[in-house]
């Protein structure tokens, strides 16, 4: 009766073949999907007198269609999409807080010098004065603003990277479970071409996320490898945890080690690259500029006088820590360098002009020092508060003093009164806490726009205005230059980073279309394969009632 | 190539979405007119765009300033055209004493107080003021009064006035580092070459009090030594008028270059004006044509998804 076990076994491989068909239509649109064909071979013949007869048909088999290396490639373009779409997203954000062309550093630079140029014109006008002190005012207020504006980037950056984190565990501890889910199917003769599917899809989230090395291991297993470190080796997962150092940044780092990991791919890595890199350097050049425009103004303004000429009391604005330590140890924004300050000391009645040279040596002289020196200087008289960290410095009545200098001693060449804040426009250092001295904002006429102590003289605001086309950075720019370079290059960063991101989007589409063709499943292609199992299942069901047939006239005899 | 449904509706759905972005692009230029509107979209012309709006508003400043060095310029011309009217005025006195061929005291004091009146005049035209009170010649010390009277006789009469002023010049700012006079010192009202160490008059307001005091005959001088003072004293008042003139004439000069800069000034704007306007501004003709393109794309590949949809062996099975 072998003939009917042959004719089930047909009926049996169809109905399997259809199954599988059926399967391939169901999962059509199933993202990660691989289609499946059923493996059919010749079961086992039987010899009979020296002849051998076949026994039908067996499924031997349910294949997976996968091309590896174009798995393996979509895997590393995952996380390449993913570094760089979570680096134009910082860049962009970036972008969008510098570049506003009203209210950024740069521009209220320009409003500054603009409304020193107006000065000129107006040198008596009070409200004019006020104007230019209120410009600067606000153009500190613009750098602290970018500034703080960098810092909460940051923050937003550092709360990415936890969350992505958190996105992480569960996937590679899914990505464990499948593997020992996949080593034990595999073992006992199955075939988890299902459970593979679900694993690559797996990875697939994961490499965006954080960028996986993938490596091929027993039983079908594989182990995922990430900044060095390995995430998944068969059925274990590593946990990852996000630690916070003394500044309060996160880093990524096994749970339970005290060692960071380098990641470099995936979203994570772009973060830690916006993070660590851009971000830092943006800032840096924040800060560069306003140390530039803080030195550039100091310098001039402290050299010169205001429309209410000559000085009987100052006091510095820039605090050190303690009076008695260097001036390069003390905590201030720019340390002075060696050199010399020049004190002019005027009688009021006779109009009699004393000059005397300070010697400075931050490294040997503390601000007592300073003051022990500035004392010693007929008719002036110096306090040096020791709880606020300052100086004041007043002159006897009937005299007035200024650090003009003249035409042969440079008046400040140790900058000094600009490192103190001593008739200085700014004090504070970096982007995030330069200010305007109070002196300045309570009284605009100490603006020092004169530099022979005249009201009408516009020698010392020339020295100010000149600094607009002044080479004052490092690279030759002016300070406006330089902040339009600042912009042009995070321009060119999101430009370059929206290009990389447009030919990673590309090459994911071409990789996607080149799966889909070996592992994609066609409607029309599952339609012509399900008809030809139907037909093998009607004619095997034919060739099963045509024995019947066959056997009942055997039967019948009688 | 093996082609799949799903790789059809992918990509159709990847070109439409394409189409739709590109479509908005151009929309937004159109609407806003902008073809630029971030440093990403093109971080080499943005600077420039940005750079040329910097110094469009630079000019302006400048422009404003030199609005109001003319207005100075103007003043003081103004005051040394009537400086110089005082002084031929005081001239024609002088001439009218030095042709009287005998003294005649009422004449003489009626001489000797018109060029009081003069002296009065000069002294206050030296002193005028901008509107915003800033004295025309006293130049860096804009907020002094130049010249005061220092000493009086017993009838109340100046008998020395005295410069407080600075003898520099209060500069204002119209180009980068460029700087017009806008304020001069009060030595405009000085004798030119004056022999410092001779006791003859030393400006124009010395000159009117020793003619008013020559005319009086305060000295009590001989009608030939009196003559021969006034006719001196006609030389002096010359000698000032063509200083006040030279000052005048270059006060002229000052207003001719500052136009001429204006001009260049308003020239050098409108250049960065234009080219701003070439390099950020959207070719409106092109951007409407770059639209069509784009929304016939859309239909298309709207149309296309539907006609896939429609073709499948299912619908040629039976």
């Amino acid at each position: 009766m072998m003939q009917f076990s042959i004719g089930v076994s047909a009926l049996q491989a169809s109905q399997r073949a259809m199954d599988v068909l059926g399967n391939n239509i169901a999962n059509a649109n199933t993202p990660g999907y691989h289609r499946q064909v059923v493996q059919l071979s010749t079961a086992t013949p039987v010899r009979l007198d020296k002849l051998s007869f076949g026994r039908g048909v067996e499924v031997t088999g349910v294949q997976r269609l996968v091309n590896e290396h174009i798995e393996e490639s979509q895997i590393r373009q995952a996380g390449q999409t993913g570094t760089s779409a979570s680096q134009l997203s910082v860049a962009t954000q970036l972008e969008s807080r510098l570049s506003n062309e009203k209210a950024s550093p740069g521009a209220q630079l320009e409003t500054l010098f603009n409304r020193l140029e107006q000065l000129s014109s107006q040198l008596n006008s009070s409200p004019s004065r006020k104007l230019a002190v209120a410009a600067a005012d606000q153009l500190a207020l613009e750098l602290n603003s970018s500034a703080t504006d960098l810092i909460h980037l940051r923050d937003d950056v550092d709360q990415s990277i936890s969350a992505l984190v958190t996105e992480i565990n569960p996937l590679t501890q899914q990505i464990a479970l499948l593997n020992a889910e996949i080593a034990k199917q595999g073992t006992s003769g199955g075939s988890p071409n299902d459970l593979m599917d679900q694993r690559a899809q797996a990875i697939q989230q994961l490499s965006q996320k954080i960028g996986v090395e993938v490596l091929k291991g027993n039983q079908g297993q594989v182990t995922l490898l990430s900044g060095g470190a390995p995430l998944v080796v068969a059925g274990r997962a590593l946990s990852l945890e996000v630690a916070h150092d003394a500044d309060n940044r996160v880093s990524i780092r096994p749970a339970g080690s005290s060692t960071d990991l380098e990641i470099e791919g995936g979203q994570l890595g772009g973060y830690l690259v916006a993070r660590d890199q851009t971000l830092p350097r943006y800032q840096e050049r924040l800060d560069d500029l306003a140390r530039a425009i803080s030195t550039a103004f100091n310098s001039v303004q402290t050299t010169g006088v205001g429309v209410a000429g000559a000085f009987t009391n100052l006091t510095s604005q820039q605090a050190v820590r303690d009076v008695t330590q260097k001036l390069n140890v003390t905590g201030l924004p720019t340390i002075p360098k060696v050199g010399t300050v020049t004190v002019a000391v005027n009688n009021v009645t006779t109009g009699e002009r004393t000059l005397t040279a300070i010697n400075i040596d931050p490294t040997l002289q503390s601000l007592n020092d300073v003051g022990n020196a500035f004392a010693a200087i007929p008719n002036l008289q110096v306090f040096v508060n020791s709880q606020a960290g300052t100086m004041s410095l007043t002159s006897a009545p009937g005299f007035t003093f200024d650090f003009r200098g003249d035409e042969t001693t440079p008046a400040d060449s140790a900058g000094l009164l600009s490192s103190l804040g001593i008739n200085s426009l700014f004090v504070g250092g970096d982007a995030a806490t330069l200010k305007v001295s109070r002196d300045l904002l309570g009284n605009a006429d100490r603006l020092a726009t004169s530099g022979s102590g005249q009201p009408g003289d516009s020698g010392n605001l020339q020295r100010l205005v000149a600094l607009r086309d002044a080479p004052l950075m490092p690279n030759g720019t002016t300070l406006s230059g330089d902040f339009l370079q600042t912009l042009a290059d995070i321009g060119a960063d999101v430009q370059g980073l929206t290009q990389q991101q447009d030919t990673n989007q590309v090459l994911s589409e071409r990789l996607e279309q080149q799966r889909q063709s070996v592992s994609g499943v066609d409607s029309n292609e599952e339609m012509v394969n399900l008809l030809k199992y139907q037909r093998m299942f009607q004619i095997a069901s034919k060739y099963i009632n045509v024995l019947n047939d066959a056997y009942n006239e055997l039967l019948s005899i009688r | 190539m093996r082609v799949t449904n799903e790789m059809q509706f992918a990509g159709l759905l990847r070109n439409t979405q394409r189409t739709l972005a590109n479509m908005t692009k151009v929309q937004d230029q159109v609407a806003s007119g902008v073809r630029l509107q971030r440093p990403s979209d093109g971080p080499a012309e943005m600077v420039r765009i940005l750079k040329n709006r910097q110094d469009d508003a630079r000019l302006t400043v400048h422009l404003a300033t030199i609005r109001d060095v003319t207005i100075a310029l103007d003043a003081s011309a103004t005051a040394l055209t009537d400086a110089k009217d005082v002084l031929t005025h005081a001239k024609d006195i002088a001439l009218q004493a030095a042709n009287t061929a005998t003294s005649d005291p009422t004449a003489d004091e009626a001489l000797a107080q018109e060029i009081d009146g003069a002296l009065s005049s000069l002294l206050q035209i030296a002193n005028r003021k901008l509107s915003d009170g800033r004295s025309l010649f006293a130049g860096t010390a804009s907020q002094t009064t130049p010249f005061i009277v220092s000493a009086k006789d017993s009838s109340g009469r100046p008998t020395q006035i005295d410069y407080q002023g600075s003898n520099a010049s209060s500069q204002v700012l119209v180009g980068p580092g460029q700087t017009f006079d806008a304020l001069i010192p009060g030595n405009v009202f000085q004798m030119p070459n004056a022999d410092s160490s001779s006791a003859d008059a030393k400006d124009a307001f010395q000159v009117l009090m020793k003619l008013r005091d020559d005319i009086r005959n305060k000295n009590g001088l001989s009608t030939v030594d009196r003559n021969a003072a006034l006719t001196k004293h006609l030389d002096e008042l010359d000698r000032v008028t063509t200083g006040v003139l030279e000052s005048l004439a270059t006060q002229g000069v000052q207003s001719e270059l500052l136009t001429q800069w204006s001009e260049r000034v308003t020239d050098r704007q409108s250049s960065l004006q234009k080219q701003n306007s070439e390099l950020e501004s959207v070719d409106v003709a092109a951007a409407i044509t770059e639209l069509t393109q784009q929304q016939n794309l859309y239909k298309i590949s709207l149309s296309l998804i539907q006609q896939v949809n429609s073709l499948s062996l299912v619908d040629f099975l039976r």
